[in-house]
């Protein structure tokens, strides 16, 4: 028998049956309204301090007439790509986000999501045998009936049997690091800077500048609770909840051979021996998490008075437990359009061994002296 | 060679009894400040309790009420009552809540709470050498400044070290379930009865009778996410915010032998090499985690007009992953007090072993 799932053509046909369809979710993914207390526990569950988000007594001396949201904190609404449908058994690897944002949000919004799977593409992937890439866009909607963003979504969806046979990550150790180098990653978290009020006008900014990083590391479960505590997760849920989700997708549950225990494959992101089931060689943060790390460094750059419109990332290496993630950037462009003062800026995710893991672009509007 | 776990001093426990009588304001949330329709989600969902009382609101429309209501244990999510903080790189084990209830939570209601450390008690523990027991009492108060509802904490202080070197609990095995084992886990989830808008009168219950049993297993990490993403968590902080907590609180980093790693206590939850460093043979639930499941006990037997007086229990055994438990009450007496028709209910938590995990008792309020 079989332990893990393969993909058939009469799965893929199901799922490409669905292509184009509108799917409205039923049940919430995490938050349906921007309240204070889940605005802080995203933020916070990102490790992002910004006082916008969360400081009543800051927001009065601003602009704003109350807290906002990071724009981001639509992931804790649904994840893009994160809520897969389809392919039952077949393992689901978040690899990017490509989001277009067009409303702020403000204290109390509520949410509604419309999502539409768009394609699925066939991959030689070096990761494991047959795989497939599927797509998604996700529309946001506010109780105003306003489109507050879209997100485009993707999931790499390979078989968990071929991912670990392939062992592509299998020599990868746990990071160590010397006092010293805990010492720079600790500089590093006091160097981060938010501009906050102190507005960043376009006319100020040249082409080339480095944004100032935001580290995150070293990873440690403590992070991937906190994150799920803010965020939401595709599959966490407890006791009789979880029974009745087994029981309605019973291909979903990933046996972990160290522990003999069945259970949702998510605890890849928890557990070194379920994430070794996959052929990883520990347990690894969520793409959707580490895209937000890269919303905390635009709005931390930009200033209250900015406005991100645009952020696209892939997800390309794992971020294991232990790793640490500069996430940093550059001014590729600025220039006028529709009267708007934009900057383009080129932006990753790096790791302690220098690789990037997760390269990315966004778009960001500034307010002008003009 | 250093210590490798702090060790409890008597001049650590002079200083903590100085703070006896000080009436504590958080200056910041604990996690939740609101009963919010997502919020009250998350903490029921939490703790697997499906009762569309909480979540529903076309069901909640037509009760008594006009709209949801959070469970009492909501609160919880508000603060978790421990008997308050203290003995910097001590463990503290979750011992025993008292709550009363005076209000319900409605939608949109506002929690705020203040915590008091009562007494301090010197113990002679089994589990480790030098332990204390330190009570506190929270006041949870809503937005009309009413108090909602008022709870005693304690919690077990005990070095980790001793607690490590003792291995009291070392010889327990990992529960294991024949497929049979299993089947009769998923029926009880499937016999447990949402009592609901169908009332409980106090006329027709017999001392004696037994609540329908709630079971919340096999305990995988997955429950204590679930639960984390409901109630929150006493240490779990994110990258800077984690920064800024250990370097206002050096003592809090606990290493773990078997990787070496040096992170908050609480992993004791999550992680087995961890709990195998304070002496557990695995990852265990929270304290008031299991508090909160005897609340579901509770309100799914006293159903939507039923109202929750009082629940005592005691955290008195470790409920590792892999464990099951059974959530079991019976009636013990019935009474009118004040006008008021009260039910007492002795309950407990009891695993597959059919041990008592934690024994407690509990008051309702029902209609005539």
């Amino acid at each position: 028998m079989e332990r893990h799932a393969v993909i058939t053509e009469e799965m893929l046909d199901r799922l490409r049956s669905k292509i184009g369809v509108e799917y409205h979710p039923r049940e919430p993914f995490y938050n349906t309204a921007a309240t204070r207390d889940a605005i802080r526990h995203f933020a916070h569950g990102i490790g992002d301090t910004n006082p916008l988000w969360t400081d009543e007594d800051y927001i009065r001396k601003s602009r704003y007439s109350s807290i906002i949201a990071p724009p981001c904190f639509l992931t804790s609404v649904y994840w893009p790509g994160g809520v897969v449908r389809g392919l039952p058994g077949i393992h689901a690897w978040h690899s990017g986000i490509d989001w277009e944002f067009y409303k702020p949000i403000l204290l109390n919004d509520e949410f509604i999501c419309t999502e539409i799977l768009t394609d699925l593409v066939e991959k030689s992937s070096k990761m494991a045998g047959r795989t497939f890439i599927q797509y998604a866009d996700i529309l946001y909607r506010n109780q105003r009936g306003e489109l507050v963003a879209k997100a485009t979504g993707w999931v790499v969806r390979a078989e968990r049997a071929a991912s670990k046979q392939k062992g592509k990550y299998s020599q990868i150790q746990r990071a160590t690091y010397t006092k010293e180098e805990i010492q720079k990653i600790y500089d590093d978290y006091d160097r981060e800077e938010i501009r906050g009020s102190n507005p960043r006008y376009w006319e100020d900014v040249t082409v080339g500048e480095d944004l100032t990083p935001v580290v995150k590391g070293p990873l440690s479960m403590r992070d991937i609770i906190a994150w799920t505590m803010g965020g939401g997760s595709p599959f966490i849920r407890a006791h009789g909840l979880a029974l009745a989700f087994q029981r309605r997708h019973p291909a979903t549950a990933m046996t972990d051979s160290t522990t003999g225990t069945a259970d949702v494959p998510e605890l890849v992101h928890m557990e070194d021996s379920k994430a070794q089931e996959l052929g990883i060689p520990g347990a690894y943060d969520y793409g959707p998490q580490r895209i937000c790390w890269l919303g905390h460094l635009l709005t931390n750059w930009m200033g209250d008075d900015g406005i991100l419109k645009r952020l696209y990332a892939e997800v390309r290496r794992f971020n294991f437990i232990g790793d640490t993630t500069w996430c940093k950037g550059k001014v590729t462009e600025k220039y006028i359009n529709d009267g708007e003062h934009l900057v383009d800026i080129e932006c990753c995710g790096e790791d302690q061994r220098g690789e990037i893991t997760m390269p990315g672009r966004a778009t960001v509007s500034l307010p002008s002296r003009g | 060679m250093t210590q490798k776990h702090s060790r409890m001093t008597d001049e650590m426990i002079a200083n903590q009894r100085k703070r006896i009588g000080e009436v504590w304001h958080p200056r910041e949330p604990f996690y939740n400040t609101q009963a919010t329709k997502d919020a009250i989600r998350h903490f029921a969902h939490g703790i697997g309790d499906t009762n569309p009382l909480w979540t529903d609101e076309g069901y909640a429309k037509k009760t008594e009420y006009g709209s949801i209501i959070a469970p009492p244990l909501f609160l919880m999510s508000v603060y978790w009552p421990g008997g308050g903080s203290g003995f910097p790189g001590i463990h503290a084990w979750h011992a025993g809540n008292d709550w009363e209830f005076y209000r319900r939570i409605v939608l949109g209601d506002e929690l705020t709470y203040t915590n008091t450390i009562v007494d301090l008690v010197e113990k002679k523990s089994k589990m480790a050498g030098k332990s204390v027991i330190q009570y506190s009492d929270t006041i949870f108060k809503n937005q009309r400044d009413e108090v909602v509802a008022k709870v005693r904490g304690w919690s077990v202080w005990a070095e980790r070290g001793a607690s490590g070197d003792k291995g009291k609990y070392r010889d327990i095995a990992s529960a294991k379930y024949t497929r049979e084992d299993i089947q009769k886990i998923y029926d009880d989830y499937d016999r447990e009865e949402i009592r609901g808008g169908a009332t409980r009168y106090w006329e027709d219950v017999k001392v004696g009778d037994e609540l329908t049993p709630v079971v919340k297993g096999p305990l995988s990490l997955r429950d204590i996410i679930a639960f984390n993403m409901g109630a929150g968590s006493i240490f779990i902080r994110a990258h800077r915010l984690f920064l800024d907590y250990q370097r206002r609180h050096p003592a809090i980093g606990m290493i773990d032998s078997a990787t070496g790693i040096v992170d908050i206590p609480e992993l004791v939850h999550m992680e087995k090499t961890r709990a195998g460093e304070i002496g557990i043979p695995g990852a265990y639930d929270y304290g008031p985690q299991r508090i909160c499941w005897l609340g579901h006990l509770m309100t799914n037997w006293m159903g939507d007009t039923g109202f929750l007086k009082k629940l005592y229990a005691e955290i008195r055994r470790f409920n590792v992953f892999n464990d099951t438990t059974w959530l079991k009450g019976r009636v013990t007496d019935k009474y009118v007090k004040e006008n008021e028709h009260l039910v007492d209910i002795e309950c407990w938590a009891e695993n597959q072993r059919g041990e008592v995990t934690m024994p407690g008792r509990a008051t309702v309020s029902l209609p005539t």
